[in-house]
């Protein structure tokens, strides 16, 4: 297989996973966790895989420079806004209309650098407070930077072995304690990242789509009963072991899913579906803001035909919101119109 | 050699092959589930989901698989099948063995639910031998359609068989031998880890094997194994039931202490058997356990207008050989573990913490279970309600329990002719009960010896308001809610039914020229008494009261004076020891430590471990004991192990019955 038509795969994932991703932001668990549960699953895996495959062979200096250009600094610049945004409608009185997480911009910065996404105990003691869905932003980036490292290693056995015993640990660790900057969760998503790393030279082209597709989709559904959500926020799961597994085959599932719409969408459909999950951290960092700081979650519990229309004006505002962004970056601040894949 | 090694390298099925094995096993695994799930539901007993109606039985197993405990069942029925395949390394026959395994458990589960409304437990499996006798009790048609199953399942087996094997070069026949395995190397590693997992909970202990479930989402149901099954499944129900923790090893434990414990007692019960001068025939013994009868004076800050509704009661206490206050181990439930003390004269404190249902956790594993019942010729047990509860039916069989007479008895019906009620309540009443009573022991012959024990149903909970009409009895303290105030006031009209129906059963009893004795005890205090906390008042919410009553026929034939308050708190599982004090009959070793306990050792205050109440009702723990009542406490923790989860080094004749 080309590496051009594993780019497409992967930009369709991509897509994939934004799709993905808001209706998790969106819906409220208590009323829907099987749904919730079945798409933890597959989001968070196939998120990490992407991020991995992006790595390139450039050497460490670019990949540096990749990871903090498109992880840290849209979570800086999210959060700082987040949090001023947070100020002024505290001193505007604007509640009703925007949303208010924290009580004082302290608190915000505080949470802010320690980076938990929901409240929990932590290093410093058990916070009340979570910067919400911009905790992916961090994860991704500990985690590709952790990768980077383990990317010295030239046997690959040793690597997947090393892999894995951060993943073991980044478990373990989660369930003593939250670890600053979602460390916990930049361990356990190691198998992932270096999946996606891999994925440029393996041969997906035997797999018999139909069998690997249900099979996916049964062990997934199966799993999502079981042990419940893959929290990734919190670092948790039940079954971390059989969890792995499956969520290995539920990526694998999502890949060739992806795999089977790169021969079925024609090109123009095809160019427009991939614009969804192009410049992903752009898309997390609005979706993060839009979850955290607009009251989305007061309009949830409306009938299913509302929450298709609130889902897609959601998912608008994000798309416009980053094509803004990008039109500033790629004409301003001299952006690559491929930059991931650079 | 080196073509012997090379077939044992690692080669398998290739990924397509494991993911099409893993396709097929998944969706038997669900279908299992679903199934065995499907037998639980589908069933005529009204717990829960269960229902006749086929349809709703289905749905109600599908919902099943929103709940974290299906995961198990999948798993382990995922990993049997995968064992099967790999064994055989034959496709279909693998196939074919695993749905013939699920047919078979699913008849076995379905039919002991219809008779029981309890699942297939570890225990059970000691009944496989005896395939003929249980072919013989399965419905029929259920048993015909699972036989016409498994043929055809053989037949179209063979045919794909024989056609897989001519036709090797087919795409289909390809795809399935792309899913066996080819060298044995793979073959052995897949077969040994799905064995070990399969047998982990036989190995683990139970300790383990109970965090295990737990890590699954087992939520244990310790009162009904129907009901467990319904929440967790009948797989998990099942392996909870491989192992539990009894009793761990007493301190000293050895062949050659328990040989001076033999030893010991049976020169004790020599000792006690110079003065003792029956034996049990010709007499009948009941145990009455009057279900959540406590004495509603005793309730702190409770007072109703109208008459003393315990006043016969009392006074039956005072006219009785021996009587006082029961140190019950449940509050608002909990009968059976009370009623296993009563039979066993073993106190629950002594086991593990763990083990909390000896009907289920102890009975089904102890090497022996010697009880008082075991003494008589004739053994059997009244309960005017379904017998399903608490594993009964099967613990009975090992406590020799001859006859047990339930509303839902297919063997032995409860008569309806007996069952009938007060007002609007859906118990039956004691004084029908009691007539049945008097009329199995008018029914014995003279002879033999008969142990007798009802267990009545009219003040089990939940107390309706106006239940019998329009109560003479009103609460005027505390101050309650309408509906707590009426509910306590249908409790307090319902044991003024049971103080004058009492009173007439010692009546009837005292006309009988038949020597009966009878232990009568209410076995825990209902949970009807909302502004009582019971573990505020440990003490006085435990408290229930008994007495041992005697017949005049029963008087002249122990000819023996009894301080009537010699045992003024008393543990229930003081019981076999007193009535054979009461009835002055010869006792065998362990007997004769139990009333050693009985005579040396305050009374074990069920409701707190190490907990003990003197005769004058002050409480002790073990370290407030002497050293002589201590060496007697560890004498019996020794035989309570020996007897239960021990080596069995006690001699038989320790236990004669």
């Amino acid at each position: 297989m080309q590496l051009l038509e594993k780019n497409r795969i992967v930009k369709i994932l991509a897509s994939i996973v934004i799709i993905m991703l808001l209706l998790m932001q969106m819906i409220t668990i208590p009323d829907h966790p099987a749904i919730y549960n079945f798409l933890t699953w597959l989001t968070w895996p196939a998120l990490f895989f992407i991020a991995g495959y992006y790595i390139s062979e450039k050497g460490i200096k670019a990949n540096v420079r990749h990871i903090v250009r498109c992880y840290l600094l849209p979570y800086i610049v999210t959060g700082v806004l987040i949090i001023v945004v947070n100020k002024i409608t505290q001193v505007l009185r604007l509640n009703g209309w925007i949303n208010t997480p924290f009580p004082s911009m302290k608190t915000g910065l505080v949470t802010m650098l320690y980076g938990n996404g929901w409240p929990t105990g932590t290093l410093i003691g058990h916070r009340d407070f979570g910067i919400g869905l911009l905790w992916v932003l961090l994860a991704l980036f500990f985690g590709v930077g952790i990768q980077l490292v383990i990317n010295k290693i030239r046997i690959r056995s040793v690597k997947i072995v090393i892999s894995l015993a951060l993943m073991v640990l980044g478990f373990y660790l989660g369930t003593k304690v939250q670890l600053p900057w979602s460390l916990d969760a930049a361990l356990i998503m190691q198998p992932y990242i270096l999946l996606g790393q891999s994925f440029k030279t393996v041969s997906i082209t035997n797999i018999s789509v139909p069998v690997t597709i249900v099979v996916g989709l049964l062990s997934v559904w199966v799993m999502a009963i079981g042990s419940g959500p893959f929290e990734l926020t919190l670092a948790t799961t039940r079954y971390w072991f059989l969890g792995t597994v499956t969520a290995m085959l539920g990526l694998i599932m999502l890949i060739l899913i992806a795999s089977y719409m790169t021969k079925m969408l024609s090109n123009r459909f095809y160019d427009w579906f991939i614009e969804l999950g192009d410049k992903q951290s752009v898309n997390i960092a609005i979706l993060a803001f839009v979850i955290l700081m607009l009251p989305v979650g007061q309009l949830i519990k409306v009938p299913y035909g509302a929450f298709i229309i609130i889902y897609l004006i959601t998912f608008a505002i994000v798309l416009a919101g980053k094509f803004v962004i990008r039109y500033i970056g790629q004409h301003y601040f001299n952006w690559l119109e491929d930059e991931e894949i650079s | 050699m080196k073509k012997k090694f090379q077939n044992f390298k690692l080669t398998g099925p290739s990924f397509n092959g494991w993911m099409k094995l893993l396709l097929i096993g998944l969706i038997f695994s669900i279908c299992t589930t679903v199934l065995l799930q499907f037998a639980m539901y589908f069933q005529t007993w009204g717990r829960f989901d269960q229902t006749t109606n086929i349809g709703q039985a289905f749905q109600a197993a599908c919902r099943f698989m929103e709940r974290p405990q299906a995961y198990f069942s999948v798993l382990v029925g995922l990993i049997l099948f995968i064992f099967i395949i790999v064994l055989i390394n034959h496709l279909f026959i693998g196939i074919a063995t695993y749905w013939v395994l699920v047919i078979v458990a699913f008849v076995a589960e379905y039919m002991k639910m219809k008779a029981r409304n309890e699942p297939i437990l570890y225990s059970d499996l000691s009944e496989v031998t005896a395939v003929g006798g249980l072919t013989q009790m399965v419905d029929k048609k259920l048993l015909f359609g699972a036989i016409i199953f498994i043929l055809l399942l053989v037949i179209i087996v063979v045919g794909l068989e024989t056609w897989i094997s001519k036709k090797r070069t087919s795409k289909f026949a390809e795809s399935v031998h792309g899913m066996m395995f080819q060298k044995m190397g793979e073959r052995l590693l897949v077969l040994c880890v799905s064995i070990v997992l399969l047998g982990t909970p036989f190995l683990a202990s139970a300790d383990n094997n109970r965090a295990l479930l737990e890590h699954f989402g087992y939520k244990w149901q310790s009162v009904n194994t129907g009901d467990d099954t319904m929440e967790n499944g009948p797989i998990m129900t099942f392996v909870s039931n491989i192992a539990t923790v009894i009793m761990r090893e007493p301190s000293g434990y050895s062949a050659k202490s328990m040989a001076k414990l033999d030893q010991k007692y049976e020169k004790y019960a020599a000792d006690l058997n110079k003065t003792r001068t029956n034996n049990l025939s010709g007499q009948t013994v009941i145990t009455l356990l009057s279900e959540s009868l406590t004495n509603p004076n005793k309730v702190k800050n409770l007072k109703y207008t109208g008459t003393d509704v315990y006043k016969n009661i009392n006074q039956l206490k005072k006219n009785a050989v021996m009587s006082g206050t029961m140190l019950s181990s449940g509050y608002g439930g909990g009968t059976a573990n009370i009623e296993y003390m009563t039979l066993a004269g073993f106190p629950l404190n002594t086991y593990a913490p763990e083990m909390v249902v000896p009907y289920t956790q102890l009975v089904p594993f102890a090497d022996k279970v010697p009880t008082l019942p075991g003494l008589f010729d004739k053994r059997e047990v009244i309960h005017p309600y379904v017998g399903t509860f608490y594993n009964r039916c099967d613990a009975y069989k090992k406590m020799a329990i001859q006859k047990f007479y339930t509303t839902d008895g297919q063997t032995y019906k409860y008569p309806s002719s007996y069952a009938g009620t007060l007002g609007k309540s859906g118990y039956t009443a004691d004084k029908n009960s009691y007539r049945y009573l008097l009329k199995k022991i008018a029914k014995s012959s003279n002879k033999n010896s008969q142990f007798l024990q009802l267990m009545t149903m009219q003040n089990h909970m939940p107390y309706e308001p106006g239940e019998y009409g329009n109560s003479k009895y009103k609460v005027t303290s505390p101050t309650l809610s309408d509906t707590a105030q009426k509910q306590v006031e249908t409790y307090i009209t319902g044991v003024h039914y049971t103080d004058v129906a009492t009173k007439k059963l010692i009546a009837e009893l005292d006309k009988m020229q038949r020597p009966v004795t009878m232990i009568f005890y209410g076995d825990h205090w209902p949970g009807v008494f909302t502004f009582v906390d019971p573990n505020k008042q440990k003490e006085r919410s435990h408290e229930t009261d008994y007495f041992i009553y005697q017949n005049k026929a029963a008087r002249e034939q122990s000819k023996q004076t009894l301080n009537q308050h010699e045992r003024a708190y008393a543990s229930p599982s003081d019981f076999p020891a007193l009535a054979l004090q009461a009835t002055n009959s010869k006792v065998s070793p362990l007997f004769a430590l139990q009333t050693k306990i009985v005579n040396e050792l305050p009374a074990f205050a069920n409701y707190q471990r190490g907990r003990f109440v003197d005769n004058d009702g002050h409480q002790l723990s073990t370290k407030d004991l002497t050293k002589k009542q201590k060496t007697l406490l560890h004498d019996l923790k020794l035989v309570q192990y020996d007897l239960s989860s021990g080596k069995h080094y006690l001699k038989d004749s320790f236990t004669k019955q």
